[in-house]
C-alpha cells in the first residue's frame, strides 16, 4: 500500500500537491502552536521554577513522601496490569472459541462496558464496595461476615476499579491479535503428537506474545497516569502520581515539582509508546511496509 | 492384507445436520485411498473423525481391530497435512518438522538425522533455516508433508493438500505425491474436490455424498462402471441417453431409444430395476461416421452443431433426434468435424452403462 | 474442530470469560436498581420505587450541565473531524518522512496522560485567558479528539485504490472536485467513526475540565464529579441509568447497521 502510495505521489507534477500539504499543515500547525508549546513549556518549567536547574528533579530523587508516591503508583499498576493480563487473556482465549452467537453477546458486553462513563463506573463501584454497600449488605446478610469489610480507601479498591476500567483495553486487543493465529495450527500440533498443554504452551502461546505484550504496555500507559478511580476509590487514602501532580497545582501551588513529576510521567509513557510500537501498529493500520 | 483402518457404521450429526450417514469403509495397508466429493458431502469430517479432532454421534473407527474411536488426536501417530499447511509461522522449517519429535521427546542432537533424512527426501534441505513466510506455496506443501512423515505415521491424512496451488504446480507436486507414497509406503487417505486429481492419484476412490458413500472402487471401475448418474456426472463428462423397454436375455440387454432399438452387452454389471433409465456414455466411447454402412450396430444419426478445438482433440456437439445433443470428442487422427455435417454417431455394444433415473437437468450431462 | 479437540481447556477458560465479563458488567448494572430508591442517600429501593432522583435531573443544575457538555461536545467533535480528515486524506495522498512525523504529533494527544494535559492547559490557558470558557474547553477536547478522527478516516483509506485519484483527474475534474465527490465520499464510515469517537472523547472528558473550568462552564462529567465528592447523590445513579440505555442502544444500533450493511 505505502508502495504504491508513494510512487503515485512521486510520479506527479509538483503542483498539484499544494491542495494536500494545505490539509495537512492546517491541523499540525493548529496542534503545534495550541498542544505542543504548552506541552514543552511544562517541561521548561520544570526546569526554571523555582530557580533555572535540576533542583526539582533532585526532589524527586530525595523526597521520602514523593518516593513513597511514585513506589505506590509502581505497585498498583503493576498488580493491575497483571492481573488484567491474566483474567483479559483467557476471556479473549475462550472469545476466539465460542460459538458466534456467545462471542457476539461477549463482545458486546465487553463494548458497552468500555463505553461506559468511568465516573458512572466508579460510582457504581463506590454503591458496590462501600461499607454499607451492596457487597457489604449480601456479605452480612448470608452470614459470612458480621462487620463490614473494608473494601474501598484502599490499595484493593484501587486495584479492583482500575483493572475494571482496564480490561477492556486488554481483551479487545487481545482479541483482535488472536484472530488472527491460524485456527489450524493447535489442531495440527494435535495431530504431530502434542497434548492440548503442549500444543498451547508451544504453538498458541508463542503466537500471541507479541499481542500480550502490545496489551500489557498499553494498560501500563493507562493506569500510570490513571487519575479518577484512585482519587474517587482511593479516598485520599491511596495517592498515585496523578493525583500527588494534582495537589501540587491546586493546592500546595508547587508548580516547579508538578510540572516535573508530569514530565517524568510523560516521559516514561513516551518510552512505553515507544516499546509498544514494536508489537502494535499504533493506529499505523496495514501502512507498515 | 489386513486392514489397516475401518469405519464402522459411523454417523456424525450437528444438530439437525447429518455430516456422515452411516458410512462403513475399510481402507488397506499401504492403500492409497482417495475421498471424493463436492464440498459438504463429509469428505472431510471423515477424514477429521480419523484424525480425532471429530468424535462420531455413533459408530466406531478401528485400526487393525482395535477401537480407537475415543482416542485423542496425540496419540493416533497419524500425520495430518492441513488444507492450508498448518505450518507454525514462528518455527523455521527445521524446527517444524522438528516439531512432533519435539513433543515426542526427542533431543535435538538425536532427531537431527531424521529431519535431515525426511527433508532430503522432500529437497528442501537448503531451505532448513527460513520461515514458513519466506517459501512458495509449493515448497510449503513439501514442509507439511515433511512434517507429517517425519515421525513415521501408521497413516497419512491429507486434507485437500493441493487445492491452494496453481494448475501447472498442481500436477507436479501430484507427481510427487504419488511418488512418495510409492517409497514410503504408508497409508495415504486423500480428501479432495478434484476429480482429476483422484482419477490420476488414487488406488481407490470412496465417492461422498450428502454424508454417505455414493461409490468405492478403482477410478477406472468408477470411470468406466459408474453405478449412478451422480458419479457419472461428478466424474469426467457424461451423455446420458433416456433409454426405455428393457428386454434381457442373459447378458444381452436390447433396449431402445425414441423408436430405434439398440442393444448393450452388459457383462457381469448389474441392472436398475424399472422406473425412468439413462445409458450413461462417455464422449470418448462415441465415433462419428460419415455414413450408416461404417458405423457399428448401435448408432443415431444427427447433425453437428458446434466444434470446439482443443489442441489435442475436438469436442463436437452433435443434434440427434431421439437422444437429444450428444457430446463427441474426436482425436485429430479423424478428419476436422463441420457444423452442419450429416454424421452417425456409433458406440460398441459393451460401452457405457445403463442407470436408473434421468440427469435432473440436461445441462448437467456435460458438466465437468 | 476446534471446540471438540480441547474441550477442557475451552471450558475452563469460559468460565472464567464469563466471571469476567459479569465482572464488569454486573457492577454497573447495580446503577439500575440504585436510581429507583425512594431515600436520599445512596442504596437499594427496598420494596418502594420512585422517581424522584430523576425528577431532580430535569429540575436541578443538571439539565445545563447537560447543555454545556452538548455544546462543548458537538464543537469539538466537528472541528476534530473537519481538520481529521483533511489531514488524514492529505497524508494519505502525500505519505512522505514530513507528513509520517506531522501524524504522530497529531496522534499524541491519545499517548500524553490526561494529568498532564491538565497541568500544561491549565498554565497556557490562564496566559491566554481562556480559563473556564467554551472556546478553552472547546480547543482542548478538539485536541484530544483528533487522534480518534485521524485513526478512523485513515482506516477506511487504507484500502482505497490511490489510482482513483488519477482517474477522476483523468477525467477531467479539478483536485477539489476530486477531494468532494471521489475521496470524502469513500472515507464517509471512518468520518462517521470519527465524528461519534470525537463526540464521547469530549462528553466524557473530565480530567481537563475539572482544571480549567469552574462556574462558567460546568459540564456533566465535572458535575458528576463534585456529586462524588460532596456526597455520593443517587441522582448519578439515575443519570447513569439513562447513558447505560443510550449506550446500549448506540451499540444495537451500530451492531444492526453493520449487519445491514454486509447483506
Amino acid at each position: 500500500m505505502q508502495g504504491e502510495a508513494g510512487i503515485a505521489s512521486r510520479s506527479s507534477p509538483l503542483g498539484k500537491d499544494t491542495a494536500y500539504w494545505g490539509m495537512v499543515l492546517l491541523p499540525a500547525v493548529f496542534l503545534a502552536t495550541l498542544y505542543l508549546v504548552p506541552v514543552v513549556s511544562v517541561m521548561v518549567r520544570s526546569v526554571t521554577e523555582p530557580t533555572l536547574g535540576l533542583d526539582n528533579y533532585a526532589v524527586i530523587l530525595e523526597n521520602k513522601a514523593i518516593r513513597n508516591v511514585l513506589g505506590k503508583t509502581v505497585y498498583i499498576c503493576a498488580v493491575t496490569t497483571a492481573l488484567t493480563l491474566l483474567f483479559g487473556y483467557a476471556t479473549a482465549y475462550a472469545m476466539c472459541r465460542m460459538p458466534e452467537r456467545e462471542q457476539r453477546l461477549m463482545f458486546f458486553l465487553v463494548i458497552l462496558s468500555f463505553w461506559i462513563s468511568v465516573l458512572i463506573r466508579t460510582f457504581a463501584w463506590i454503591a458496590v464496595l462501600q461499607p454499607q454497600g451492596l457487597l457489604n449488605d449480601i456479605l452480612i446478610g448470608i452470614g459470612i461476615i458480621d462487620r463490614p469489610l473494608r473494601l474501598v480507601r484502599n490499595d484493593l479498591g484501587v486495584i479492583i476499579g482500575m483493572v475494571h476500567y482496564m480490561l477492556p483495553y486488554a481483551i479487545l486487543p487481545l482479541f483482535a491479535n488472536m484472530k488472527t493465529i491460524d485456527p489450524t495450527l493447535v489442531p495440527a500440533a494435535r495431530a504431530l503428537g502434542a497434548s492440548p498443554r503442549k500444543a498451547f504452551m508451544t504453538v498458541f502461546l508463542p503466537l500471541s506474545l507479541p499481542g500480550l505484550a502490545g496489551a500489557s504496555i498499553l494498560v501500563l500507559i493507562f493506569s500510570s497516569g490513571f487519575y479518577i478511580t484512585p482519587a474517587l476509590l482511593g479516598g485520599g487514602k491511596v495517592v498515585m502520581i496523578a493525583e500527588y501532580i494534582s495537589v501540587q497545582m491546586s493546592e500546595t501551588l508547587k508548580w516547579g515539582l508538578a510540572t516535573s513529576l508530569a514530565t517524568v510521567l510523560m516521559l516514561v509513557v513516551l518510552a512505553l509508546t515507544i516499546a509498544m510500537s514494536r508489537y502494535m501498529d499504533i493506529g499505523d493500520t496495514g501502512k507498515k511496509a | 492384507m489386513k486392514d489397516a483402518l475401518s469405519f464402522e457404521a459411523v454417523t456424525k450429526k450437528y444438530g439437525a445436520f447429518t455430516a456422515l450417514n452411516n458410512v462403513s469403509l475399510d481402507i488397506n495397508a499401504g492403500e492409497f485411498m482417495t475421498l471424493l466429493g463436492p464440498s459438504g458431502s463429509g469428505k472431510t469430517t471423515m477424514l477429521m473423525t480419523i484424525g480425532g479432532f471429530v468424535e462420531p454421534t455413533a459408530g466406531h473407527v478401528t485400526l487393525d481391530g482395535q477401537k480407537i474411536t475415543h482416542l485423542p488426536p496425540e496419540n493416533r501417530n497419524f500425520g495430518l497435512v492441513f488444507q492450508g499447511y498448518a505450518l507454525f509461522p514462528h518455527l523455521t522449517v527445521w524446527e517444524n518438522v522438528f516439531y512432533p519429535l519435539r513433543v515426542r521427546g526427542m533431543q535435538k542432537a538425536e532427531a537431527e538425522p531424521k529431519v535431515r533424512d525426511v527433508l532430503e527426501l522432500i529437497q528442501l534441505s537448503h531451505l532448513a533455516e527460513r520461515f514458513p513466510k519466506q517459501l512458495s506455496g509449493g515448497q510449503q506443501q513439501r514442509v507439511a508433508l515433511a512434517r507429517a512423515l517425519v515421525f513415521s505415521p501408521e497413516l497419512l491424512l491429507l486434507d485437500e493438500p493441493l487445492s491452494a496451488l496453481d494448475r501447472a504446480l498442481r500436477k507436479d507436486l501430484q507427481r510427487e505425491l504419488k511418488d512418495l507414497h510409492e517409497r514410503v509406503g504408508t497409508t495415504f487417505i486423500y480428501v479432495t474436490h478434484d476429480q482429476e486429481e483422484a482419477l490420476s492419484m488414487s488406488d481407490r476412490i470412496a465417492i461422498l455424498r450428502d454424508g454417505q458413500i455414493e461409490q468405492l472402487g478403482t477410478p477406472s471401475q468408477l470411470y468406466e462402471k459408474p453405478s449412478s448418474i451422480f458419479v457419472a456426472n461428478f466424474l469426467g463428462k457424461s451423455n446420458f441417453v433416456p433409454v426405455h423397454d428393457l428386454n434381457v436375455e442373459g447378458a444381452d440387454v436390447g433396449y431402445s431409444v425414441g423408436q430405434d432399438q439398440f442393444r448393450f452387452s452388459r457383462g457381469d454389471a448389474s441392472l436398475p430395476q424399472a422406473g425412468e433409465l439413462s445409458l450413461a456414455l462417455r464422449p470418448e466411447r462415441l465415433t462419428l461416421y460419415g455414413n450408416r454402412e461404417d458405423a457399428p450396430e448401435n448408432c443415431l444419426a444427427g447433425k453437428v452443431v458446434k466444434v470446439t478445438y482443443f489442441g489435442q482433440l475436438y469436442e463436437a456437439i452433435v443434434s440427434t433426434q431421439s437422444a437429444g445433443d450428444l457430446l463427441v470428442t474426436v482425436d485429430l487422427a479423424h478428419s476436422e468435424p463441420r457444423i452442419g455435417d450429416r454424421v452417425w454417431v456409433g458406440w460398441a455394444i459393451d460401452s457405457g452403462v445403463i442407470l436408473a433415473g434421468r440427469p435432473v437437468d440436461t445441462d448437467d450431462a456435460y458438466a465437468g | 474442530m476446534a471446540t471438540e479437540e480441547n474441550r477442557q481447556k475451552v471450558e475452563m477458560s469460559r468460565v472464567v470469560a464469563w466471571m469476567t465479563t459479569c465482572f464488569l458488567v454486573l457492577p454497573i448494572l447495580i446503577v439500575i436498581p440504585v436510581s429507583f430508591t425512594p431515600k436520599r442517600y445512596l442504596s437499594m429501593p427496598e420494596g418502594e420505587w420512585s422517581l424522584r432522583h430523576y425528577d431532580v435531573l430535569v429540575s436541578g443544575g443538571w439539565l445545563s450541565s447537560i447543555g454545556d457538555s452538548l455544546l462543548v461536545a458537538i464543537c469539538s467533535a466537528l472541528l476534530a473531524l473537519a481538520m481529521g480528515t483533511l489531514f488524514a486524506v492529505g497524508h494519505w495522498r502525500l505519505n512522505n518522512g514530513v507528513t509520517r512525523n506531522l501524524r504522530l504529533l497529531l496522534l499524541l494527544p491519545m499517548i500524553v496522560p490526561p494529568i498532564v494535559h491538565a497541568v500544561a492547559f491549565y498554565q497556557a490557558w490562564s496566559i491566554l485567558d481562556l480559563l473556564d470558557t467554551y472556546l478553552g474547553l472547546i480547543l482542548v477536547h478538539t485536541m484530544k479528539a483528533l487522534p480518534f478522527v485521524v485513526l478512523s478516516v485513515t482506516a477506511s483509506l487504507v484500502n482505497l485504490d490511490p489510482r482513483l485519484e488519477q482517474a477522476s483527474r483523468s477525467l477531467g475534474a479539478s483536485a477539489r472536485q476530486t477531494l468532494f465527490y471521489v475521496l470524502l465520499p469513500q472515507v464517509r464510515p471512518g468520518m462517521l467513526a470519527g465524528g461519534i469517537f470525537a463526540f464521547i472523547t469530549s462528553w466524557d472528558e473530565i480530567i481537563v475540565a475539572i482544571f480549567i473550568t469552574s462556574r462558567a462552564v460546568y459540564t456533566l462529567p465535572k458535575r458528576i464529579w463534585d456529586g462524588l465528592f460532596d456526597n455520593v447523590d443517587p441522582a448519578i445513579a439515575a443519570l447513569g441509568t439513562i447513558m447505560i440505555i443510550i449506550t446500549a442502544i448506540g451499540l444495537l444500533i451500530k451492531d444492526w447497521y453493520e449487519k445491514a450493511q454486509k447483506t
